[in-house]
């Protein structure tokens, strides 16, 4: 059977997803969003960062931007996720 | 009369064909960029479906075009490549409900009805009544995409199956009158092109759905 687990790419989209909806997101928001602990967060925002596809502002607090490269990762996500929704599947 | 009718049918298939591969490659894009074991499934059923056509374009096409002019003791040869290729045709077509039907039936709300529900396609898929035992597959599959509704999947997929399993219905009563025959092929080209229709709709405006 098919399992209805949370896949890698699921999770990073819904990390993108917490940061475009918020535009400059904190840690703690992203966290409650993509329903991760702590420990996983911090190791795929370091993932996303590394892979350019957020930006890390350090000002007063840490916060996370999306890149022009992530929100064309979010958006092409969204669309196969619609795809798959056609044919009334989940990603 | 025969061969304009093998003909027409080898033209319903080939576009039915190209429409099966273009939902193949776009599933399979699709799986690839985000790890889907749902979208793997996706393009395997529509892959097997494109291979069960080619077949069937290919080799009807080959026959079609036998030279006449071969000894009368080779002419036999076309016939015996027909009758294999409906065998292989229909059993790999079943292959590809059967994919759809085990992909279907992951998403039922009861995880002990969904696999009651899948175990039973092994038993019937080695029945010689293809047509019979693709109808019942897709039921089965027209009865869990009604059910997983709820997730919003798109009505011209739902349609799209609805249509598939009426074609092979309809291909049961070929008996009755050989206009059956278009109207099975032309209901099986249609259900495909509302496949596509739901893939379209989603690539240009996903907002539609």
């Amino acid at each position: 059977m098919v399992k209805d687990y949370r896949s890698k790419t699921k999770i990073i989209a819904d990390i993108l997803e917490s940061i475009n909806q918020q535009g400059h997101a904190k840690p703690t928001k992203i966290l409650v969003d993509a329903n991760l602990s702590y420990d996983r967060l911090v190791k795929y925002l370091d993932m996303l960062v590394e892979k350019k596809l957020v930006n890390r502002v350090e000002n007063s607090e840490t916060m996370y931007v999306l890149t022009e490269k992530g929100l064309e990762f979010l958006m092409e996500y969204k669309r196969f996720e619609r795809f798959a929704a056609a044919f009334g599947l989940r990603l | 009369m025969l061969s304009i009718i093998v003909r027409l049918d080898i033209i319903f298939e080939a576009i039915s064909f190209f429409i099966s591969l273009a939902i193949f490659a776009v599933a399979l894009a699709a799986a690839r960029r985000t790890g889907s074991r749902s979208l793997t499934l996706l393009a395997l059923g529509f892959l097997l479906m494109s291979l069960a056509m080619f077949i069937r374009v290919a080799l009807t096409s080959w026959a079609l075009n036998f030279p006449m002019t071969t000894p009368p003791r080779l002419r036999i040869f076309p016939t015996v490549v027909l009758q294999i290729q409906e065998l292989v045709y229909s059993v790999v077509r079943i292959s590809g409900y059967v994919v759809f039907l085990y992909l279907y039936s992951s998403y039922t709300s009861s995880k002990k009805e969904g696999e009651g529900l899948f175990a039973v396609a092994p038993l019937i898929i080695y029945n010689p009544l293809f047509e019979a035992v693709s109808a019942l597959l897709l039921a089965f599959v027209v009865y869990q995409l009604g059910k997983n509704r709820m997730y919003g999947g798109s009505v011209y997929v739902l349609l799209g199956f609805v249509l598939l399993l009426l074609s092979h219905l309809l291909f049961l009563l070929l008996p009755l009158s050989i206009t059956i025959y278009f109207l099975a092929q032309f209901t099986q080209l249609l259900s495909l092109i509302l496949f596509l229709t739901a893939v379209l709709s989603v690539l240009l405006d996903g907002q539609r759905l």
